[in-house]
């Protein structure tokens, strides 16, 4: 069975490459792809709302997106009854240390710092696969330190 | 029989005065109703510089200054009627010229049918009194004028004297204010303020550009700066306080807001640049996408400009991340924990392993004191400074860098000495601008940022940063942190 993952970027570049490095990784994932905050609150209350919808197997979440920022988003995914432990990969740019600690101190958050240079990027590929393999339970897998995109393969 | 003895007394008594006259500070004259002088003591050849000899028999008119001429016929139409003149205020001529201030007292002498048939004049010389009181209201006027407030008090802070800007800055006048305590001054929750205050003063000791706040008459609170130093009496007994007060609310307002610009501006540089490093990584990123899957399709010239793109998009890259490391560079607070140096270097060392793998360098150190510093920051400053060392390095020499440190009086000044090209004398200041480079990217890459951090980093620790080189030898870069 696929994988339902939300992907919240609005950097049409960065999604690009995002979508070739998980499609270079032996897993079937179904990419719901939103390019605001608004728009994936919008996906989350659906999904939540609606049993009869798959639930959500990761949510790749920029952290700059426009309207909402990636912290609201985050925030408001795990106020709802069904996401509370969905694992997120949180993708930036900023250095880890300067995340607000709402963010850093969340379970089931693991980060990503894009790289410059196109292999590192690619890592995104493997991140996801690992993340996604750990299964629902992210308690033994918990790493919301920058450590978390050189997690054990 | 009796006669004798008694003229004895009266000789005596003569004796008696003459010496009284002659010892006496004041000059002492008498002359008769001409104006002639008729006798002259000790003082008056003192005070006036001429002898007895010179003097007696002579008008009295020769002391009088020309514009004052008319005050002798005044005189002596007052000691005819019998009168006296009391501590006349005036100005007599000495005989070198020079004119004195002096006070008069003049009096009648009679004969012994009670006729006027002289007078005494005894003179003192007032002019150090009358300087002295033209320093007191001169003082007393620069007090006034002053436009810092200006206020004395015992040391029970009972206020004995209050000027015009006091006034003005506290809301109180003179009249409200001598007699009460300085503690009225004082908010309630900087009353120990005083306390301290007076037991430095009875020290002795001065209380120099105290930055404190003060209450005013209506409740409003004041930012000044107090200068407070002890007043001592001629046997040295401190014996109460003089303070000075400035207004510098106007200084911390502007104080406040340079510190509210700088801030925007380290937020306004953070902000562009973290902005700038997104659409650079794109650049970046898909150049070498370009480059690795369409190789075989693109002929020499189309690669050669793909990697003209690269090397641009590399170079702003760095710059953005230089730039981002300058402007993390802000305020240090005032006290900070040490930290090891040695560990510290070691760090930067660590950071620098494949450059120093690379070039074969031989890097040495001393042994480092411990500093109260950002251990990032004084890692950022040996990283730059050795890496540069590395970077400019001599072709065909093995590269040496050794890093040491000497105890000043009141800092610690860490050198980074190297064998590389060296720097040109009229260049070692310039090269720690911001953006300024001595050579093309071609030579040596660089964003022209480093030793900018450097010195930013360097004066945050109130230190200073320089070089001594000498061309095609090596370069020691010095820095001082306070320790």
């Amino acid at each position: 069975m696929a994988y339902e993952v939300l992907v919240a970027e609005d950097n049409a570049a960065d999604l690009a490459l995002l979508k070739e490095a998980i499609q270079l990784e032996p897993i079937e994932c179904v990419l719901h792809v939103v390019r605001d905050g608004e728009k994936a609150l919008t996906f989350i209350n659906e999904r939540n709302a609606n049993v009869e919808l798959p639930g959500l197997d990761l949510v790749l979440l920029d952290f700059y997106l426009p309207k909402l920022e990636g912290t609201e988003v985050l925030s408001h995914l795990r106020s709802t009854a069904r996401f509370q432990r969905t694992p997120v990969i949180l993708m930036t740019s900023q250095h880890p240390n300067v995340l607000p600690p709402a963010v850093a101190n969340q379970s089931c958050v693991f980060y990503f710092g894009k790289p410059s240079s196109l292999d590192e990027f690619l890592e995104i590929g493997p991140f996801v696969r690992r993340v996604l393999s750990g299964g629902g339970d992210c308690s033994e897998t918990r790493l919301d330190t920058p450590e978390s995109r050189n997690l054990p393969a | 029989m009796s006669l004798l003895p008694k003229l004895v007394g009266e000789q005596k008594a003569l004796l008696l005065l003459s010496s009284i006259v002659d010892s006496s500070d004041d000059a002492i004259i008498s002359k008769d109703l001409d104006g002639t002088i008729t006798s002259w003591n000790k003082s008056a050849e003192r005070l006036f510089g001429y002898t007895e000899a010179e003097a007696v028999g002579r008008p009295i008119t020769m002391l009088i200054p020309e514009d004052r001429l008319q005050e002798e016929p005044q005189i002596i139409s007052r000691l005819v009627k019998g009168e006296r003149v009391d501590h006349f205020e005036t100005v007599r001529r000495r005989k070198d010229g020079t004119l004195i201030q002096i006070s008069l007292t003049i009096s009648p002498v009679h004969d012994d049918e009670g006729n006027v048939i002289g007078a005494s004049k005894i003179a003192r010389d007032t002019t150090m009194v009358k300087r002295g009181e033209r320093a007191n209201r001169l003082l007393s006027a620069i007090v006034d004028s002053s436009d810092d407030a200006i206020i004395s008090k015992s040391l029970d802070g009972i206020i004995t004297s209050w000027n015009k800007s006091a006034e003005r800055l506290f809301g109180y006048t003179e009249a409200e204010a001598i007699g009460k305590s300085i503690t009225m001054l004082i908010p309630e929750d900087r009353l120990d303020e005083e306390p301290e205050i007076i037991r430095r003063l009875r020290r002795g000791e001065r209380v120099d550009h105290f930055e404190t706040i003060r209450k005013k008459k209506d409740g409003s609170l004041l930012d000044i700066s107090l200068t407070i130093s002890p007043v001592k009496d001629a046997n040295g007994t401190v014996i109460g306080a003089s303070k000075i007060a400035r207004d510098i609310t106007e200084r911390k307002k502007t104080d406040a807001e340079i510190r509210r610009i700088n801030r925007d501006l380290e937020q306004f540089a953070f902000s562009a640049s973290h902005d700038l490093q997104e659409p650079l990584r794109n650049v970046k990123i898909y150049s070498e996408l370009l480059t690795r899957r369409y190789q075989h399709k693109l002929d020499g010239e189309a690669l050669e400009y793909l990697g003209y793109l690269q090397t641009g998009a590399s170079r702003m890259q760095n710059l953005v991340r230089d730039l981002l490391a300058y402007t993390r560079v802000t305020t240090v607070p005032q006290s900070m924990e040490k930290v090891d140096a040695n560990e510290v270097l070691s760090a930067a060392l660590d950071g620098l392993a494949s450059l120093i793998a690379e070039t074969g360098a031989e890097v040495t150190s001393e042994n480092l004191p411990a500093v109260p510093m950002f251990d990032a920051h004084l890692q950022q400053l040996f990283q730059n400074l050795i890496g540069n060392a590395l970077k400019y390095r001599r072709k065909g020499v093995v590269p040496t860098v050794h890093i040491a440190c000497s105890r000043q009086h009141n800092c610690c000044e860490f050198s980074v000495r190297d064998n590389g090209i060296g720097i040109r004398s009229k260049y070692r200041e310039a090269i720690f601008e911001i953006f300024k480079r001595l050579h093309n990217d071609d030579e040596y890459s660089g964003t022209g940022i480093g030793l900018a951090i450097c010195q930013r980093i360097v004066e945050q620790y109130g230190g200073r940063i320089w070089v001594e080189s000498e061309l095609g030898r090596g370069s020691t870069f010095r820095f001082t942190i306070r320790c």
